[in-house]
């Protein structure tokens, strides 16, 4: 960890009490008739360096989350003075419309909320018979603070000065580590659901994609729409964000087990699906492979950075290493309807996307990914030249269900072929192959659901790799 | 040399010591208010008087309300108050600002 303490002016002790005088008399100004509090915000950072860009950074964002917690209950208020980059220290003045005690009660549990949000110092003034007052800690009942190195009363050991200035800036660097590691990770859960979100819609607004809906065409599924797989994906929020944040907590768990634990998550997601799309399922498959791969990135992430793909499959193939035999072998035994992929196991032998996701995505990490890495041109023919790929080398069960039979996939392979010797999407040759394969596709409702939701998964990947 | 008039220097929040000068006539008495009385009493009454007595002061009634300030807080605040009691200095107008 570099020297948090390295950049930064050093303020004296007049500095400080000047700034002292001038924040009790910027309190007693913003408290007029009708604000419940004033709150005024502020770092306890012992020392002549009190402010740097990390410093202000540390509070500004940590802040955020104080202003969330007014907002969550149900608080107005206004940020009426702020001083972010003062030597004297980060600084900003809340005018509160709410009674002083429910703010003060907000404002302990915000700085014991977190280990590191013991560096706030968020006191409450409010107005007494015309008097200033400030809430302390006693009315809330909660105890005195304590020294940031030993746990002491905080005033015993200030006044004694039984700590080194080297040692108490160095317990303020640990902390303030620590919350960069918190937000770190609530960034990574935030590009995840993000980058998930991005990949369901940017696949369906690609066209032309034969069995699957784009915005021009999508004949072979009369029930949907662009809007629905649209509204689909955006119901899907809180799904990826669970199986994020799963990821982070459980990096030392058992990965089985992290999978069982999404898979609940996942439940509740076919609802939220199911709800956004009046009873269509758009996304099943899809929110199956992105909430593992989602959750797998997260796990990889928190026990090494960068996550290379040869991680995220590893972890991936742990997760998911009993995903077949458990499934299948419950089938004899299951009640009610079978699922496309699981009829196709039982008739054909064909393990789907079961077999696909429990050996690690291979077509998502040896073609989808290579091939979008190495497409060219615009986003819509990358993307397209990556699902032709995708669509050659993918026993896709939806295709199958919709032809009836497995006979389907050698047809399937050879159009594609085709498509591809004739030189992609991005050739115009290319291109009217693909619309004619559409078009026939249309006509005979064949589906390649299952492309589609490897498609999905590879941008996603992608997008965490920012090749798009 | 005695007082012109009553001063304040200083603020209630914590780590500050608020210091308040008014005119007396049997020496430095000094009231005190302080979380850490018994521990450092005696020592922040000699701060405060040893502070007064080098600004010229030797006859005052001092009121100190302490909220656990260093000692050269103490020193600061005391200072800043003997010298706004004598006159040298004009109060800024935070209010203003």
């Amino acid at each position: 960890m570099e020297n948090l303490f390295a950049q930064g002016t050093a303020v004296d002790i007049p500095a400080v009490l000047e700034n002292r005088d001038r924040r009790v008399a910027t309190q007693a100004h913003l408290l007029t008739p009708g604000v419940g509090a004033v709150v005024a915000a502020k770092l306890n950072i012992p020392g002549p360096i009190k402010n740097n860009a990390t410093i202000a950074a540390f509070f500004t964002r940590q802040l955020a989350a104080f202003e969330d917690q007014l907002l969550a209950a149900g608080i107005s208020f206004l940020v009426a003075r702020e001083w972010p980059t003062a030597a004297t220290g980060p600084e900003r003045f809340y005018q509160v419309f709410a009674p002083a005690p429910a703010v003060k009660a907000l404002t302990t549990r915000f700085e014991e909320s977190q280990p590191f949000r013991r560096l706030f110092d968020l006191d409450v003034l409010t107005r007494q018979e015309g008097q200033v007052v400030g809430l302390s800690r006693a009315d809330a009942n909660q105890p005195a603070r304590t020294c940031l190195v030993c746990g002491r009363p905080a005033k015993e050991c200030g006044r004694s000065r039984r700590h080194s200035v080297a040692d108490l800036q160095a317990a303020v660097a640990r902390m303030i580590a620590a919350a960069s590691a918190a937000e770190e990770e609530a960034a990574l859960v935030e590009r995840l659901v993000t980058n998930g979100l991005r990949a369901l819609t940017y696949e369906v607004v690609t066209w032309p994609k034969p069995g699957l809906v784009d915005p021009v065409e999508g004949a072979a599924h009369p029930d949907m729409d662009t809007f629905m797989f649209l509204d689909s994906s955006l119901a899907l929020r809180t799904y990826l964000r669970q199986c994020g944040q799963a990821g982070l907590a459980a990096a030392s768990a058992r990965p089985q087990l992290l999978f069982k634990q999404i898979r609940r998550f996942g439940l509740a997601a076919e609802r939220a699906m199911f709800t956004a799309t009046k009873g269509v399922n758009t996304h099943k498959g899809a929110l199956f492979s992105l909430g593992v791969l989602t959750c797998a990135y997260a796990a990889c992430w928190a026990s090494a950075r960068p996550v290379t793909p040869a991680a995220l499959q590893a972890q991936v193939k742990a997760m998911l290493v009993d995903l077949t035999a458990h499934d299948f072998k419950a089938l004899k035994q299951k009640q009610g309807p079978l699922t496309a992929g699981e009829q196709q196991f039982l008739k054909y032998g064909l393990t789907g996307i079961r077999g696909e996701a429990r050996a690690g995505y291979p077509a998502v990490f040896e073609i989808g990914l290579p091939t979008l890495k190495a497409a060219t041109g615009k986003t819509n023919e990358r993307i397209l030249t990556t699902f032709v790929a995708l669509a050659r080398h993918t026993a896709d069960s939806t295709l199958v269900k919709r032809a009836g039979g497995p006979e389907i996939l050698a047809e399937k392979t050879a159009r594609f072929t085709k498509i591809a010797a004739a030189g992609g999407p991005a050739t115009p040759a290319g291109r009217q192959l693909l619309l004619e394969t559409e078009a026939d596709f249309s006509r005979r409702h064949l589906s390649m659901g299952g492309t589609a939701d490897l498609l999905i998964v590879t941008l996603f990947v992608g997008m965490m790799e920012d090749m798009l | 040399m005695e007082i012109k008039q009553t001063a304040l220097a200083g603020t209630l929040e914590s780590s500050d010591i608020q210091i308040t000068l008014s005119q007396g006539s049997n020496g430095i008495q000094i009231e005190l208010d302080s979380s850490v009385e018994a521990l450092y009493g005696p020592q922040i009454k000699q701060v405060i008087t040893t502070t007064l007595q080098a600004a010229g002061i030797d006859n005052t009634q001092v009121k100190a309300v302490d909220k656990g300030a260093l000692d050269c807080v103490i020193k600061a605040r005391t200072l800043a108050a003997a010298q706004r009691a004598l006159g040298t200095v004009d109060e800024p107008n935070w209010e203003v600002l």
